[in-house]
């Protein structure tokens, strides 16, 4: 009894500990590839391109278009893509989670290709929902660009580990 | 009710509260950081002036600030150099957000469990307020030493730790030491109900 409750209780400890560490690792692997053509692939072709084209579809009148120096640039905002705006974070932490948490081979194949979906679509989503906060209302962008639009996403990713997680272990 | 609608739910009233209470919110921490921060600039040539909330660059954000000053060494008598560092008032309140609301919403057996997850959440908060907030107000000092020990493009150790923070390390530090806590305050709960039942 005492035995099953120590090992219980060791359980958290080693979530927390394997999730940070690779998220750490995770982390620096990334920052490492900062300005080569994988990095530059990532967050230009796969992320900022696919947002501006969208944002030309829904709003042709935007004009928008991505410049150098990662800006989706129109006629009425510039919105400068910073580091750790790109949505990567999101990527990161979705790995680190279903890594640090038991599962099994097949569980965890499914919880990243659809946690990687979300985040995608959420990254993609928060972009055009800066361009069109500092298109048209830019005095809602503090509430929005400090807090609600970078945590927004994470705590939805947050809300879909909880979910897989409570499905992984109905499953075992 | 499903956990994750509950959490849910929580999520939404914290960042609701978040995005009317960031400004005051920065504003009633600001002693602490600048309390914080003149610790960790003790053994650097930094002087910490003041940090208070400042309209920001933009005139719809505003910002915590930290006015600071750098010398070119301990030694040296005259400041070499005058600072801002500046973190938005929403960036401010996301470490009350997480760290609270994954705390005080995680399923407790007891009310004195929470008690004891509130008063350890305490001193861990503020732990986590100066590694996160306080830290990312020192940036500019450390980046003004190196430019003024001959670095025109520093990336020091704090430019790193701030990378690390805005790349969801501070999200993960919230919640990691949320979770440590409530398990922790759990195990205690879990092993007195077994000494009940093995009596």
């Amino acid at each position: 009894m005492t035995t099953t409750i120590a090992t219980r209780a060791t359980t958290p400890l080693r979530f927390a500990l394997t999730f940070i560490l690779c998220f750490a690792a995770l982390y620096a692997g990334f920052e490492a590839s900062r300005g080569s053509a994988f990095e530059r692939f990532v967050v230009e072709d796969l992320i900022l391109a696919p947002t501006t084209a969208l944002i030309e579809r829904i709003t042709p009148n935007e004009h928008a278009e991505l410049t150098s120096g990662r800006v989706i640039a129109s006629p009425g905002a510039n919105l400068h893509v910073t580091r750790g705006c790109e949505g990567i974070e999101m990527f990161l932490l979705l790995v680190a989670g279903i890594v640090a948490f038991p599962a099994s081979a097949g569980r965890r194949a499914q919880g990243l290709l659809l946690g990687c979906l979300l985040a995608y679509a959420l990254s993609i989503a928060r972009l055009m929902g800066l361009h069109y906060i500092l298109r048209y209302s830019p005095g809602a962008w503090e509430a929005l660009h400090g807090l609600v639009l970078p945590l927004g996403p994470v705590v939805l990713m947050g809300l879909f580990f909880l979910h897989w997680s409570g499905r992984a272990v109905h499953a075992a | 009710m499903r956990p994750e609608l509950c959490w849910g739910l929580a999520a939404a009233t914290a960042l609701a509260l978040g995005v009317g209470c960031a400004e005051p919110y920065a504003r009633l921490a600001a002693p602490y950081y600048a309390l914080v921060d003149r610790l960790l600039a003790s053994g650097h040539p930094w002087e910490i002036a003041a940090i208070a909330v400042e309209p920001g660059k933009s005139r719809f954000t505003a910002e915590l600030q930290l006015h600071g000053y750098v010398r070119r060494s301990m030694s040296a008598a005259t400041h070499a150099a005058r600072v801002v560092g500046r973190v938005q008032v929403g960036e401010v309140i996301e470490t009350p957000l997480v760290f609270w609301t994954l705390l005080l919403g995680w399923p407790a057996a007891t009310l004195r469990q929470r008690a004891w997850r509130l008063a350890g959440g305490i001193p861990l908060f503020l732990c986590l307020e100066a590694l996160t907030t306080g830290t990312q107000l020192m940036l500019p000092l450390a980046q003004a030493s190196a430019i003024l020990a001959g670095d025109p493009d520093p990336v020091t150790g704090w430019d790193h730790w701030s990378r690390f923070l805005e790349s969801g390390g501070q999200f993960v530090l919230d919640c990691i030491a949320a979770i440590l806590l409530a398990a922790g305050t759990g195990r205690d709960a879990r092993q007195r109900v077994v000494r009940v039942q093995q009596n």
